[in-house]
């Protein structure tokens, strides 16, 4: 699907990402007593004018990844390197000129925009931190012209956050996110504090938008049918890990790990003729504490499948030759 | 997949306009204007208005007492020793004091350290609040460790005993070194909201998108998280206002503040203490004017905390 | 069904109003269902459609001021709890209506176990004594499926996980075998793979009480899962109502047909979504006539001047209100 996915060189790497947050005890003196594993080994790749979409419930680390993505907080361990260069190497006008590259959408609209700032202030912020972008006459045309891109009427430009709804205040996020020209575009739950009827616009506006303007974008998501509906690639994410990257197709028609699968089981259809039988194999328990994670495969303590091997041998995701790696000691045993 | 050829616009602003026809009406009910809601709490308070009014006639009075004294008593601040102690009569509505001085005018008179103290004292502590609550919020470490301790320990310290206690170490000082004294004994309380406030808004989603930007920390500070976070600091300065002016009364009271020659409201009640039964004017205006004062400090204070406070709603 | 009885609860013409000093606000403008025994209602609407609103009025959990019901009533087998003086409507809700919260965490009382605060149930209402009423709660902790409850049942809400918590408000809406359930956004706080777990539990502790399950959602994927009649809900009006089925195949409201059109699906990979324009007035600024006309794909002129009354379709119940259900209804879906 993406156009030269082979050849062209990887426009984010991320290998052997890992962020531990210190637990510590005591008032005065603060002893480090454990860590949280809130991202723990993570390999993933994005390249041009891709989508991939990363899908995990919460606490499985999600969060911590994109913050990491966008060199907001610096990893424990493990590289990150946007177009081959490594921003947590870089500082200055150097970090400065990477940040125009990847930009970032946040969830919520009601939190996400200086409420003290007009829609017109909010959009043309990028071009006062980076002056270089383009020249001071040309800025009012420009935020003009984002704010069309968007949907929204320039005229509304001297409005404040509070005079918008949630759907056109995500349009202003995204405006923002989009001024620098960024090459690629995170966005974390884009949809998820909408309304219903109002998701969709959005959706469709940041599927026009990554085809238009020819972005790569890295969808951070709960909801495994928007994941589904605008990513290429898809990678599952379960308690600081990836347990199964694959294309589209191949997660969503067959799904090789039993979370992955789980969660297809669990997401509820809106027909009341595919309701999910009373039968049907459902996970049990939550999500142990990224604290103190299982041994052996993070997923064997709710996985219906898990054997006497999964209890003491950590699951690798290899690549298998099927460019659909599955963090699973018997991903083929327990399809279907 | 999806139609390519579907323009932009389509799922835009367009259909949304007709709900909300009138452009100056926000399209969401809840969520109207923190500003304007502040406004519209002021005002339907009558409380307010008196405050307000009340701290007017103060400020004249502390700006231009000479203009005051003549408009409205005779002979303005001429003293006669013979007057000492007389009850208020025509012309002379406050009576005299115990020089014989018109009371009244001698109660314009004190206005003015009152009030340079209160704001002095509350502009000087906002001003460190706002520098070092910013600084040790955004960006912690080991300056808001240390910072965090040294307040705690100042913190600790009482107000006016405090105070007390240095003034009288340095018999010879004048209002400077009091307001000196005050706001080294007072920036903490202001210190310690603005910092957790930066905190709270160094986390917030717009401080992070603006740093995912490429911000620089002073562009966050000042642009972002500095407008959001005063709010709280600037109502607890004005409640702050009438604390130091009746601390400050209270130091003269005491005889550690301001000495004779000066006039202040605190030195009137000083004065006052020994005559009260025979001439309780002399307790009652100071401490009239003065009640006042703080008082419209407080309401002010209080007013402003409900408007800007949306949880109060 | 027989005629004798008086439905389970039966709510007609529920109209709620908000007065404030900004004006009056009419949140519930309206409403009318019947939940039977032993059935689930979906009331689906978006935010400020009303139908939380609606919900608190029938629990009689509205504060007056500012919430006034201006007109309806609500009939729990035959007794209309709106007549009813406070005490009684009380009583009521304690024993024969309760409610399952969206957020479990700020719904239980944090400085007491949750053995405690099911135990209170029985203390209070039942006048069991203290040994007796922590017994009860262990086993109806066991009977919502918790893991360890003789155990867990002396632990504070805290140190449960969010899908346990939520099992822990449901432990405590069934204590006293009410007839009605009122479920407010129950899943939308939990990841999926719990969400699943808690809607299958409700579905089999349905089927052992024959209770009436009000299930308030947003979710169309939730309100399919579980529901048999669904009534949708649009700027405090009632929109929609029908069978679940008849509902998800052929919707007879422009509005329901929005939403299903609208929203991503596990089962239709790569179909296009086809958003719904505009957003969901706020319930301050309704638009007159039919509330969904600015939005509406097939809104006419007399769409913004007659609302449209909410009439019935087909003899199996499905009704709508809009001035086109019929070609609406008819309309192939997809």
């Amino acid at each position: 699907m993406p156009p030269s996915a082979e050849t062209a060189p990887p426009l984010l790497r991320a290998t052997a990402l890992t962020r531990h947050f210190p637990v510590t005890e005591g008032v005065l003196f603060k002893r480090r007593t454990g860590a949280v594993r809130a991202v723990d080994g993570v390999d993933l790749t994005v390249r041009r004018a891709e989508t991939l979409g990363i899908v995990g419930e919460s606490g499985c680390g999600k969060s911590t990844l994109a913050s990491l993505l966008m060199a907001l907080d610096r990893p424990t361990s493990g590289t990150v390197t946007i177009e081959g260069q490594d921003p947590f190497a870089l500082s200055g006008p150097d970090l400065r000129a990477l940040r125009r590259r990847v930009q970032m959408v946040l969830q919520d609209p009601y939190t996400s925009l200086d409420p003290r700032m007009t829609a017109g202030q909010i959009v043309g912020e990028p071009f006062a931190i980076h002056p270089e972008a383009v020249p001071r006459a040309d800025r009012g045309r420009r935020v003009a012209e984002l704010l069309e891109t968007v949907g929204l009427d320039p005229a509304h430009r001297d409005r404040y956050p509070h005079q918008f709804s949630g759907g056109q205040r995500q349009r202003l996020g995204i405006a923002r996110a989009l001024a620098l020209g960024p090459r690629l575009l995170l966005c974390d739950e884009p949809v998820s504090a909408l309304d219903v009827s109002v998701q969709a616009q959005v959706l469709n506006l940041l599927d026009d938008l990554r085809r238009e303007l020819r972005l790569a974008c890295v969808l951070i998501s709960h909801d495994l049918a928007v994941v589904q509906h605008l990513c290429d690639r898809i990678a599952v994410m379960y308690l600081g890990k990836i347990v199964e990257t694959g294309t589209r197709e191949q997660i969503c028609t067959s799904p090789r790990h039993p979370y992955t699968r789980a969660l297809f089981a669990a997401a509820p259809v809106p027909d009341p003729r595919r309701r999910t039988p009373d039968d049907a194999l459902l996970l049990e328990g939550d999500l142990p504490s990224p604290a103190a994670p299982p041994s052996g495969c993070r997923f064997r303590t709710r996985c219906p499948h898990a054997r006497e091997r999964c209890l003491t041998e950590p699951t690798l995701r290899v690549r298998d030759g099927t460019d659909h790696p599955t963090a699973c000691h018997f991903p083929g045993e327990t399809t279907r | 997949m999806t139609d390519t050829t579907r323009p932009l616009e389509v799922a835009g602003d367009a259909a949304e306009r007709p709900a909300t026809p009138d452009p100056a009406r926000p399209p969401s009910g809840e969520r109207a204007s923190l500003s304007r809601d502040a406004r519209l709490e002021l005002r339907a308070r009558p409380t307010v208005w008196i405050a307000l009014i009340t701290l007017l006639l103060m400020t004249a009075m502390a700006l231009a007492p000479g203009v005051l004294t003549s408009l409205l008593t005779e002979g303005g601040d001429r003293c006669d020793l013979a007057h000492s102690k007389q009850g208020p009569s025509a012309g002379h509505p406050f009576g005299f004091d115990l020089q014989g001085c018109d009371y009244l005018a001698q109660v314009i008179r004190g206005t003015r350290p009152s009030l340079i103290a209160g704001l002095a004292v509350t502009a000087a502590s906002l001003l460190i609040a706002v520098v070092l609550g910013l600084l040790c919020g955004f960006y912690g470490g080991w300056l808001d460790a240390l910072v965090s301790r040294v307040t705690d320990v100042f913190f600790g310290l009482p107000f006016v005993l405090g105070a007390t206690v240095i003034l009288v170490a340095f018999p010879d000082h004048g209002l400077g070194a009091m307001i000196l004294v005050l706001t080294v004994l007072g920036w903490t309380t202001m210190t310690r909201i603005m910092r957790s406030q930066v905190i709270a808004l160094a986390g917030a989603d717009y401080v992070r998108a603006a740093r995912m930007l490429g911000a620089r920390p002073a562009r966050l500070m000042v642009r972002h998280i500095l407008p959001n976070a005063i709010t709280p600091v600037v109502v607890v300065a004005m409640l702050n206002v009438g604390a130091v002016i009746s601390g400050e009364a209270t130091l003269d009271f005491l005889g550690v503040g301001l000495q004779y020659p000066e006039v202040s409201w605190g030195l009137q009640l000083n004065a006052a203490q020994a005559f009260v039964l025979d001439h309780p004017h002399l307790l009652a205006f100071p401490a009239l004017f003065l009640s006042a004062t703080v008082l419209s400090f407080i309401l002010l204070g209080d007013a402003a905390r409900d408007a800007f406070d949306p949880r109060l709603k | 069904m027989s005629r004798s009885v008086p439905p389970l609860l039966e709510v007609e013409d529920l109209c709620v109003e908000f007065r404030t000093r900004r004006g009056t606000i009419r949140a519930v403008n309206g409403l009318s269902y019947t939940l039977r025994e032993g059935e689930t209602l979906a009331l689906l609407g978006e935010s400020g459609s009303g139908k939380s609103v609606a919900a608190q009025a029938v629990m009689g959990l509205l504060d007056t001021p500012p919430a006034h019901i201006t007109r309806g009533t609500v009939r729990l087998r035959g007794d209309d709890l709106l007549a009813m003086p406070p005490e009684r409507h009380r009583e009521v809700r304690g024993t024969r209506l309760a409610m399952i919260f969206q957020d479990a965490l700020t719904a239980l009382n944090p400085v007491l176990t949750v053995g405690d605060q099911l135990a209170e149930m029985y203390t209070v209402h039942r006048g069991l004594g203290r040994k007796a009423a922590l017994a009860r709660a262990v086993a109806l902790m066991d009977r919502v499926r918790i893991p360890a409850a003789a155990r867990r049942v002396h632990d504070y809400p805290h140190q449960f996980s969010g899908g346990m918590r939520q099992r822990v408000m449901i432990a405590m809406a069934l204590a006293l075998d009410p007839e009605v359930v009122i479920a407010d956004e129950p899943t939308t706080a939990l990841d999926v793979t719990v969400q699943a777990q808690i809607m299958r539990l409700l579905r089999q502790l349905q089927a052992e009480t024959r209770m009436g399950l009000l299930l308030i959602t947003h979710d169309l994927g939730v309100v399919a899962e579980a529901a048999d009649r669904i009534t949708v809900m649009y700027a405090g009006r009632t929109v929609e109502s029908a069978h679940a089925e008849d509902l998800y195949a052929r919707p007879g409201h422009p509005y329901t047909r929005g939403l299903l059109d609208s929203v991503p699906r596990l089962d239709r990979l790569g179909k296009p979504l086809v958003p719904i324009t505009g957003t969901p007035p706020p319930p301050s600024s309704v638009p007159t006539g039919c509330a969904f006309h600015p939005r509406c794909p097939r809104a006419e002129p007399r769409c913004a001047a007659d609302e449209p009354p909410f009439r019935t379709l087909t003899p199996t119940g499905h009704r709508s209100a809009c001035h086109f259900a019929e070609e609406v209804h008819h309309a192939p879906v997809g």
